[in-house]
């Protein structure tokens, strides 16, 4: 198994573009609501995806934080 | 949809790439001289490297039915060592008269460091005294800031015509400037590193298809040169007309890459496309 600073090593790039991805999808959420004057009717799943990222930056549970993203992300 | 590779560097690429980019679409490759994963010692394998890029592998592509441009500089990583640097410069004007070479690339920074940012200039000073068009490598994550900004300061020092430079690799943070200061840029896309398709369309979207080229990514790294067709489906899904794909994926490197006459692919019309 890998040592922590190989896991940092490894897979930060991959996280990164993850986060850019994110990154933009908020951006571009952000676009559409100015350009159609509106937001999405239906906002639950930007909603959870809010959540979610707020969990892994500041989330301290002692469930792994995978199963947090899964239940949460599960239909309303 | 007719698509041109602009920033496709083949040597590191095969055959079936080739055949794969030809079904779908794909009518044109540029290839700018590039690191080759080690510091070469000699400028004689730069000149070997160059005909190889200019003699060798314009036929492999045409096996395809792709037509293969090039470039040739030293690339930022190499120019660290100026005594190379300027025995490859003194050569490159020959290469300059072969019937595929468009310009002066790779060139650019890649630390920003005070011979990178010489480098730059003596290929951009040899590129305006050629009349040559230029390729502007941008750093990748870490100084991709600074080294766009230092590299504007370089070419603001210069008499240089900006619609004949496209500054490549730019993302979110950088586009702007390059598109103020009136060069072309260059939108690059790898699976992880640098620009994704969707960011790429994001910045379309923002930015307008004036002046923007998109490429893909294709190198001896983790690459992929079918990342430009994922950027043409996802620009197509967001509603994006064919035209308008067209005029992003085939025509802008026909407006750029067409101001040298040796590129005489043209822009194309949807309605041109049945005939």
């Amino acid at each position: 198994m890998l040592a922590p600073q190989e896991i940092v090593d490894t897979y930060f790039l991959e996280a990164r573009c993850m986060a850019l991805e994110l990154g933009a999808l908020l951006d571009r959420y952000d676009a559409a609501v100015k350009r159609c004057g509106s937001p999405a009717q239906d906002d639950w799943k930007l909603n959870r995806l809010r959540q979610g990222l707020s969990h892994l930056a500041f989330g301290d549970t002692p469930m792994p934080r995978t199963e947090v993203l899964l239940e949460l992300f599960a239909a309303p | 949809m007719q698509i041109i590779q602009p920033h496709y560097h083949a040597i590191a690429r095969t055959a079936q790439d080739y055949e794969r980019m030809a079904m779908s679409g794909v009518v044109a490759v540029a290839e700018p001289a590039f690191w080759a994963g080690f510091d070469r010692r000699y400028p004689e394998t730069f000149i070997d490297y160059f005909r190889q890029i200019t003699e060798f592998e314009p036929t492999r592509a045409a096996l395809y039915g792709i037509r293969h441009f090039s470039w040739v500089a030293v690339n930022p990583k190499e120019a660290e060592n100026m005594e190379l640097t300027a025995e490859v410069l003194k050569a490159m004007p020959e290469f300059f008269q072969k019937p595929t070479v468009l310009g002066v690339g790779e060139t650019g920074l890649h630390r920003s460091t005070p011979n990178e940012c010489d480098a730059l200039q003596a290929h951009v000073e040899l590129a305006m005294k050629h009349d040559q068009l230029v390729l502007i490598h941008t750093p990748h994550l870490a100084d991709k800031a600074h080294g766009t900004q230092r590299t504007l300061e370089v070419l603001a020092g210069l008499n240089v015509d900006p619609s004949r430079i496209w500054i490549d690799h730019v993302e979110e943070q950088t586009i702007r400037p390059c598109l103020d200061a009136g060069y072309w840029v260059g939108m690059t896309l790898y699976p992880i590193t640098k620009c994704s398709p969707r960011r790429a369309v994001d910045m379309l979207e923002c930015y307008g298809t004036e002046r923007i080229l998109v490429n893909s990514s294709a190198d001896w790294g983790p690459s992929d040169p079918f990342t430009l067709q994922e950027c043409v489906l996802e620009y197509r899904r967001r509603g994006h007309s064919l035209q308008e794909a067209l005029e992003v994926f085939h025509n802008n490197p026909c407006r750029f890459l067409g101001q040298n006459p040796k590129f005489d692919i043209k822009p194309l019309q949807v309605s041109e496309l049945a005939h």
